[in-house]
């Protein structure tokens, strides 16, 4: 499965499988709304955690936003959110070797905002799809 | 309280004694009236120590449990060697008649000798004492004033005397309240009265007592098992009614499902094939990696080819009988175009609705029965057996009536068989209609039947622009496609799952997915809560853990459930699955990893491995043998093999069901071949395939076959049906509504004759257990004979046909469909028992059969004719389809070729039967199975195995 894609179909359409024959997308719809929102708070968490240097927090909510992301299927956002939590637990991408405090920090600074532009990709591109305002 | 009082009376000057002392061994309590009157008080002087109280009663308890062993009580004696002691006569001492003692100066006594004695010098303490042990101060009574001085005490006890030693042993503590009512009790008896009568009464009013409880107990278990029995009274009446209720829907299901083929019918007699727009049209949508117009052409060109096949078998014989092969090819381009939406939506409506009633009829009997099954589940006796059998007519429910006796499972045989084979209607239906097929799932064992939801068309903007990844392309908007959520559980019982997940996201998917998938759970939002809940006693069949959590991690949660509870199967739900991860997860207790994102395949796999005997249940519930019921679940993996076979979605995971990909393999190549191919060879798995689940499980027999025979209108392939089939669980929704299903490779093709195996076991085992009760045997048999006779005409009839005119097989198909409908009505009403009932099974195609397993068998017979004329005819299929696609068509010829072996061994053993025993009455009908039973069996064997 091509993991460039702003939603792997794969999961995605088993979400929307629980939809059944709901018209309105009812159940699909309020887990990504409820998505969005915890995106969004997770993002501002980041944010805090990025100023107060506190990585292992960064680590947690990566692995957080990387839960619910793996769920709905937004594979860019999961995988970023992958590399925060190694991150944030000063090892490199893949979860090997070790970094300074700062390099962490430093790559996880460039790394969020990646996040961001990804997940509003992936916001974009669902609300389009649920016709969301 | 047994033991007599040793009662003692006191006034003021004589002492009354009356020892009631018992002659048996029996620890006695001292009893004395007036004991108060000696007043402690008297000394209060002395402080009342808190703590030397405590150390007086401390002394007291242990002396009191000598004086129970036997003993003399500690203070007894340590009083009386206190007296013995002479040395402080002047302080304390004997009294002058050697029956008292007496305290000359209670200070002195408290200074030096309390302390040498009794280790305090608390006087109240050591007054308390003697009140306890039944001494009595005595009144300066003297007339000549105060004999031992003015501040002496003087104690008397009837049996603590100068010198009498042995008397000691007769002093005993006051017992408490009990024994002070007791004594009350006893001076209302005369004192005249003998000990002997006392002891009698005592006896006789203790035996009173026990009778009277015994009698309070009686009458509570008898009103408690009146209760139950009016319980149980009350579910019978409610499973009854609901099963008339479940009849009558099914007769209105069957209605408009007929009403819906003679549409069809009419409609293709009229206005051609109304259809197909639809299905050209979704197969158009459905082919997204396909460049648009060329699908559109080639699968609309495909579709004429091949498209008389269906039609004709679907039409009325009259105004078909003749289409030359070329004749659809024009028709298709003028029907495609005029789309009789409305009417066939009227119809669809209708019959979603009565479906719809259905299922909550279905829902109900399965609620009622589930509650008369939970009250018979603690009855150990043969209620028991009784009660999943009749879930299973509730099941089965236009078999019974209320003249079916619930709890035999042989009433199968009656007109049940009915609303299976009643929707037994041409093969073209409509698939894009016929495939909102709006049963749910139903659970097989307890019958639950599981709706997730309704079934209307689904939009087929989702399905493209989740498989474009971008909006609309031009479709028409009004064509349908009908997905379902739902699968079919594979447990009876649903199991108990805790979910253990803090992410809302996960946690709701996740519900939904335990929901789809039919299990019961409760929800834990932390390690915490969980390891609260399995605390507090619930009983989980699995725990689902995530592990990252606030407040308490998975892991530790594991950890520490495994201290109370080392059985329950956790397993960790979790995105972090390196190998030391999941080290960790075992060593930590977990029993397995599902690793995230997890999908319903996946997560029911999970589950059903560790909730294995919950499947069990089903089959034991139903009274199945387990090898046949594992048998048949032992297809559930079948699915990918097929699919593999076709090549064409090898390299796409049949796990992700998505729909786009099903619908790309589906429609991608094989399209063109599918539509006449499949509607002629989905038959085979179709209708097998259902009359498998019955024996699997009679609980589901109509419903079951009802979605065989929707399915196989909607041409589904037989890979989708050993997934229903075997309640697997998987992807209905994948399979949801394919136009014209997928080409049945020949694995699949093959497992789903591998169900017939099955099938004819099981029908064999219920025709020799139940032999139609109700109807004698020979004449039951002479007819099945006459039948068969009949049907070896009509076989002959049919091959003339086939040669003459290839493309007439289907329509002689049709014929002889219709005519064994037909015939099926015509017993509908008419049978009363299951004899008749067989009876038209044997001509019947899907006459009704001997009860829902019975019901099998003839219509694999009719199945395997139909296979004749299929086998025949599929070279001209061919020819026709081959330039379209050659891989395709090799897997028709390979069933093709199956298909003829198959019947020819069919044939010869028919025959064989048919001239070897004529006349051999008794055993016929088994051996008419015993025969599709080895047809059955030798297919699998050769091909899957």
């Amino acid at each position: 499965m091509p993991s460039d894609e702003i939603v792997d179909h794969n999961i995605f359409d088993q979400l929307l499988e629980m939809d059944e024959d709901d018209e309105d997308r009812g159940f699909s719809r309020d887990i990504v709304t409820n998505y969005f929102e915890q995106a969004e708070t997770t993002f501002s968490s980041m944010d805090a955690s990025l100023a107060s240097k506190d990585l292992q927090a960064l680590s947690r909510l990566g692995h957080f936003l990387k839960g619910s992301s793996a769920a709905l299927g937004l594979t860019k956002v999961k995988s970023s959110c992958e590399k925060m939590q190694h991150y944030g637990n000063m090892k490199d991408e893949h979860g090997s070797g070790s970094l300074s405090e700062d390099e962490a920090l430093k790559r996880i600074a460039t790394l969020l905002k990646q996040t961001k532009t990804e997940y509003h990709e992936a916001e974009k591109y669902l609300k389009e799809f649920y016709g969301m305002p | 309280m047994s033991s007599a009082a040793s009662d003692q009376e006191e006034s003021a000057s004589p002492v009354t004694q009356a020892d009631l002392r018992k002659p048996d061994n029996e620890p006695q309590s001292a009893n004395s009236h007036g004991g108060e009157e000696g007043s402690a008080d008297d000394g209060g002087a002395a402080p009342d120590d808190a703590n030397t109280l405590t150390s007086g009663s401390g002394t007291t308890s242990s002396s009191a449990s000598v004086a129970t062993s036997g003993g003399v009580p500690d203070f007894v004696k340590k009083l009386f060697r206190m007296l013995e002691d002479t040395s402080e006569s002047d302080i304390v001492g004997w009294g002058v008649n050697g029956d008292t003692f007496v305290v000359r100066e209670p200070n002195e006594f408290a200074k030096t000798v309390l302390p040498k004695h009794f280790k305090h010098n608390n006087p109240a303490s050591f007054v308390r004492q003697l009140n306890k042990y039944g001494f009595h101060k005595i009144r300066a009574q003297h007339e000549d004033g105060k004999l031992y001085g003015d501040s002496a005490w003087e104690f008397q006890h009837p049996n603590f005397q100068l010198n009498k030693k042995e008397m000691l042993e007769s002093i005993r503590r006051k017992t408490t309240s009990k024994g002070k009512s007791a004594a009350a009790a006893a001076p209302a008896a005369p004192p005249s009265v003998p000990t002997s009568d006392d002891k009698l009464t005592t006896i006789l009013r203790k035996d009173t007592t026990d009778l009277q409880s015994q009698v309070d107990n009686l009458t509570r278990l008898q009103a408690d098992i009146a209760g139950y029995l009016e319980g149980l009274s009350r579910n019978y009446r409610m499973v009854v009614e609901e099963v008339l209720n479940f009849r009558k829907n099914m007769a209105a299901q069957d209605q408009v499902i007929r009403s819906l083929v003679n549409y069809i019918a009419v409609k293709q007699t009229g206005d051609g094939f109304p259809e197909y727009k639809s299905i050209s049209n979704s197969a158009r949508q459905e082919l997204p990696s396909l460049v648009a117009d060329d699908t559109g052409q080639s699968s609309a060109f495909a579709f004429a080819k091949n498209i008389n096949l269906p039609t004709s078998s679907a039409a009325v014989p009259l105004s078909q009988g003749g289409f030359p092969p070329g004749f659809n090819l024009e028709d298709l381009g003028r029907t495609a175009v005029e789309l009789p939406k409305d009417e066939s939506q009227r119809i669809y409506s209708n019959y979603e609705n009565v479906a719809r009633a259905s299922v909550h009829q279905m829902n109900e009997i399965s609620r009622h029965v589930r509650q008369a099954y939970s009250i018979i589940q603690s009855v150990p006796s043969g209620l028991a057996s009784g009660s999943p059998s009749s879930g299973a007519e509730a099941a089965a429910a236009s078999a019974g009536g209320p003249s079916t006796p619930l709890g035999n499972t042989n009433s199968f045989s009656q007109p049940g068989g009915m609303s299976a084979s009643s929707s037994c209607s041409p093969p073209s239906c409509a698939p894009s209609q016929m495939g909102g097929f709006p049963l749910g799932a139903s659970q097989q064992g307890g019958l639950t039947v599981f709706t997730v939801g309704g079934f209307t068309p689904r939009r087929d903007d989702v399905a493209s622009e989740a498989g474009q990844g971008r909006s609309s392309p031009a479709r028409p908007p009004n064509s349908m496609r009908v997905t379902r959520a739902t699968c079919v559980p594979p447990w009876s019982v649903p199991p108990k799952v805790l979910l253990v997940e803090d992410d809302i996201t996960c946690r709701k998917l996740s519900s939904k997915l335990l929901q789809v998938v039919g299990c019961a759970f409760d929800v834990a939002v932390d390690g915490l809560d969980a390891v609260e809940r399995m605390g507090v006693g619930t009983k989980y069949d699995i725990v689902l853990m995530d592990i990252v959590m606030p407040n308490l991690d998975g892991v530790t949660a594991t950890n520490r459930i495994r201290q109370f509870d080392q059985f329950t199967p956790i397993i960790s739900m979790t995105s972090n699955t390196t190998e030391n991860d999941c080290i960790n997860y075992l060593a930590n207790g977990m029993n397995d990893i599902l690793a995230k994102p997890f999908n319903k395949h996946s997560m029911l796999n999970m589950i059903e491995r560790y909730c294995n005997h919950l499947v069990g249940q089903r089959a034991a519930a139903l009274g199945i043998p387990m090898a046949i019921a594992s048998a048949g679940r032992r297809w559930e993996g079948l699915p990918s093999n097929p699919s593999g076979n076709s090549g064409r979605i090898s390299e796409i995971d049949m796990d992700e069901g998505s729909p786009s990909a099903r619908v790309g393999e589906n429609t991608s190549q094989q399209m063109a071949l599918s539509s006449s191919s499949s509607s002629r060879k989905g038959k085979e798995p179709a209708v097998s395939l259902p009359t498998s689940t019955m024996s699997t499980s009679d609980a589901v027999a109509a419903t079951t076959a009802l979605v065989g025979e929707m399915a196989r209108e909607g041409g589904m392939s037989a890979d989708c049906f050993s997934d229903v089939l075997n309640m697997s669980l998987n992807e209905m929704t994948g399979l949801g509504i394919l136009p014209f299903g997928n080409i049945v490779p020949e694995g699949g093709y093959m497992s789903a004759l591998g169900l017939d195996q099955y099938d004819a076991r099981g029908a064999g085992s219920s025709s020799a257990s139940s032999s139609q009760p109700l109807q004698p045997q020979h004449q039951q048999h002479q007819q099945q004979h006459s039948q068969q006779q009949q049907q070896q005409q009509q076989e002959q009839q049919q091959q003339q046909q086939q040669q003459a005119y290839p493309s007439y097989t289907s329509y002689t198909d049709a014929t002889n469909q219709q005519q064994q409908q037909q015939h099926l009505y015509s017993h509908v009403p008419s049978s009363s028992g299951g004899g008749s009932g067989g009876g038209g099974s044997a001509n019947g195609g899907g006459g009704g059969g001997g009860g829902s397993s019975l019901l099998s068998v003839p219509r694999l017979r009719k199945r395997s004719r139909d296979t004749e004329g299929t086998s025949s005819d599929a070279p001209s299929g061919l020819d026709a389809s081959s330039s379209s696609s050659s891989r395709a068509d090799s897997a028709e010829s390979a069933a093709a070729h199956h298909l003829n072996q198959s019947h020819q061994q069919h044939q010869h053993q028919h025959n064989h039967h048919h001239a070897g025993n004529p006349a051999d009455a008794a055993n016929s009908s088994a051996m008419y199975i015993s025969t599709t039973a080895a047809v059955g069996s030798k297919k699998p064997k050769t091909n899957h195995l």
